[in-house]
């Protein structure tokens, strides 16, 4: 894919919702993408899509997780009030006041107002936020419907529906000098990534047996990752994942792939092989060290499920946030993932 | 009808779009100017930036106010990366805005793309760390508006400390939620602004007693102080201020239709007047809620601690999440001003 067509697709996917555990409409998108490519594709039990592109060498499992970070409905008022709590690590600061879509049951959206009520208060939440002692939570949160709590069960809201931020925050920003925004890049750009490489795979397979998954569940746990890698028993898993800048780490923000050689576990000789390809390419790379931060690769890395792991990604800021990227980054980790697969 | 409510929220949706951060209202100056001229009514724009359009009568001078400007943030610091630091104007808080899109508003006029960024949050250190503890609140020291572009390439456009910026034009349009709840950033007090306008249109066809002047007030959210200027131009007796009531936990305000009547606020309002409204507001069938604000003022208020008028009065439409997303009754934006030409009507 050029740079624009990329784009296009980022911004279809990031629209498309997938809070953890309702992600039929990001699943769509996938499945229509990975299909398109000719590819064996499935979907598990757990809702993991993969797509095989056979071949003799080593067992590669390349993961990108579908699922964003979003809520779950814990209480409905009579007054058709919600209460939510986070699923994965969304913060109600990062979101500020403003829409968010409820998933009904059909998959239909019911809009709501995450609130945080009056500012003209020196009582509750709000009182200690003006004093500066107190950081916004979600349990200080509400989700404003205008409808009853009957009315919410009659069009497929209940405890446990989810809630994502709303689709109209979620269009892809274009800001100067080919910078990208949006929210949920962590990690609909993995994603993208991955249906950009499979494309060129499936076009040219390079000799390894490679499944190219979207799990589920990476927020919490790298759940999905892990029951695919119990499922294939891969010898060596890839996680391309969004590469937060941070203040506890030397990452600048440019368009070298981030190259994570610090996840506990990941291989050494693999970092190194993708340092190398990265300077071959013109592109180069940075090595990183997260104290704070996960993927997919150092999930299953944890629970002996591959013998290699490795992960990397373009540099972004704001995780968990307003995410902003650099778009020529997103091309160079295909590049680069395309590289290695094709040495082994 | 006279006040068509989908007519008052078509020019609503308008104005909630058109950007007026305090200090550069060049969007909504023009969207006022357009109604107010085409009212017929003489209209003028004083050198501070107040709009005013005159309806005159011999019966007593009373200027009505609603304020067109609004929250936002002023540009302080510019970093060669470009990135922007910024300081509120008015009560803005960031935890309100969340991350995302804002826009910068250039010498121009023309509009720059900018993040609001609180940073990534797969850290322990900073700001970051405090806020994943629980142990403060975000503040705008906090946030760094991305651009994008460098110092210079940002000069050259025109951006520069002093700059206004305010949230995203998207994200300030007007929602409809059901139950006849419109939602929007900036309600306050884009909402008195069209009920001006509409009320302009209407008593342009009668013959009110009362020399009206119908004012569009600067600064109302750095001390009321668009509104004192053109008191103090025009020397009213009755000042009347149409803007939000927020729904407050310290008081018993509750979203629906009926008009909040702002009894008490930066002063004590004129208790005659007061009784009027909420007499006149249970004849015209719909109610309203009396309310005293220790945390909120309007110009009405901040008026008569300047001593510039004899009696002062305020009216509102209730509205949850002050000062963020705000979410009112459409019903009371017609009820608020059918409330208000009823007062003017019986002076």
């Amino acid at each position: 894919m050029n740079q624009e067509e990329m784009l296009e697709l980022l911004d279809e996917l990031i629209c498309a919702h997938g809070p953890i555990g309702d992600e039929r409409e990001v699943e769509a998108v996938i499945l229509r993408e990975f299909e398109g490519t000719g590819a064996k594709v499935w979907q598990d039990g757990m809702s993991n899509i993969t797509a095989q592109v056979p071949g003799d060498g080593p067992k590669v499992l390349i993961a990108a997780h579908k699922d964003e970070l979003g809520m779950i409905v814990t209480h409905m008022a009579q007054d058709g009030v919600l209460k939510v709590a986070p699923l994965g690590g969304p913060w109600p600061w990062k979101y500020g006041e403003g829409p968010l879509d409820i998933i009904a049951t059909d998959g239909m959206i019911v809009p709501g107002v995450l609130s945080y009520g009056a500012t003209h208060t020196r009582s509750g939440p709000v009182g200690e936020y003006r004093k500066g002692t107190r950081t916004p939570a979600w349990e200080d949160v509400t989700v404003f419907t205008g409808m009853s709590r009957d009315e919410l069960r009659a069009v497929g809201v209940r405890i446990g529906s989810r809630a994502v931020v709303a689709r109209s925050r979620k269009s892809l920003l274009r800001l100067a000098n080919n910078h990208v925004g949006g929210f949920a890049f962590d990690n609909r750009v993995g994603v993208l990534i991955v249906i950009d490489a499979l494309r060129q795979l499936v076009k040219d397979p390079p000799g390894a047996d490679i499944y190219i998954s979207a799990p589920t569940a990476e927020e919490t746990g790298y759940l999905g990752a892990i029951r695919v890698a119990q499922l294939l028993q891969p010898e060596i898993v890839i996680a391309i994942d969004t590469s937060p800048l941070t203040p506890d780490t030397p990452t600048e923000f440019d368009t070298r792939p981030v190259i994570w050689v610090g996840e506990p576990g990941n291989s050494r000789p693999d970092c190194d092989t993708l340092i190398r390809l990265a300077d071959e390419l013109g592109i180069g790379s940075q090595e990183v060290v997260y104290p704070f931060a996960g993927s997919d690769a150092g999930g299953i890395q944890r629970i002996g499920l591959a013998a290699r792991t490795m992960g990397f990604g373009p540099a972004y800021i704001n995780s968990h946030g307003y995410e902003v990227t650099k778009a020529e980054s997103l091309g160079n980790v295909t590049s680069l993932l395309l590289a290695y697969l094709r040495q082994l | 009808m006279t006040f068509d409510r989908e007519a008052m929220l078509a020019l609503l949706d308008e104005m909630l779009a058109s950007h007026g951060p305090i200090g550069d209202e060049r969007e909504i100056d023009a969207v006022v100017l357009r109604e107010f001229n085409a009212s017929g009514a003489h209209t003028w724009q004083d050198g501070m930036g107040n709009i005013v359009a005159h309806v005159p009568g011999k019966g007593p001078r009373v200027m009505v106010a609603a304020h067109k400007d609004e929250l936002g943030m002023i540009v302080s610091h510019m970093q060669d990366d470009g990135s922007l630091r910024v300081k509120a104007l008015g009560g803005a808080f960031p935890w309100k805005y969340g991350e995302g899109p804002l826009d910068v508003i250039a010498d121009d006029g023309g509009i720059v793309r900018a993040v609001l960024s609180f940073g990534s949050c797969h850290t322990m250190s900073g700001p970051i760390g405090e806020f994943r503890r629980g142990e403060r609140t975000p503040t705008w020291d906090d946030v760094t508006l991305f651009t994008g572009q460098s110092a210079d390439e940002l000069l050259e456009h025109g951006v520069h400390i002093g700059s206004r910026v305010v949230m995203a034009r998207e994200r300030k349009r007007l929602r409809r939620l059901p139950g006849g709840h419109i939602v929007g950033f900036g309600l306050d007090d884009r909402m008195g602004l069209v009920g001006l306008v509409f009320l302009l249109r209407q008593v342009m066809q009668e013959s009110l007693a009362a020399d009206l002047y119908l004012a569009v007030t600067t600064s109302e959210e750095t001390g009321y102080l668009g509104a004192k200027r053109v008191a103090q131009v025009l020397r009213p007796e009755i000042v009347f201020a149409l803007d939000t009531g927020p729904v407050t936990p310290d008081t018993p305000t509750t979203l629906d239709a009926r008009p909040v009547i702002w009894y008490d606020e930066e002063s004590p309002n004129s208790l005659p007047d007061c009784n009027t409204l909420l007499r006149l507001a249970n004849e015209l069938g719909f109610g309203a809620q009396p309310v005293v604000y220790e945390y909120a003022g309007s110009d009405a208020g901040g008026v008569r601690r300047t001593g510039l008028a004899d009696r002062t009065v305020a009216l509102g439409f209730p509205r949850i999440n002050s000062h963020g997303c705000e979410i009112a009754n459409a019903e009371a934006l017609v009820n608020a001003t059918r409330l208000l030409l009823a007062y003017l009507r019986q002076l």
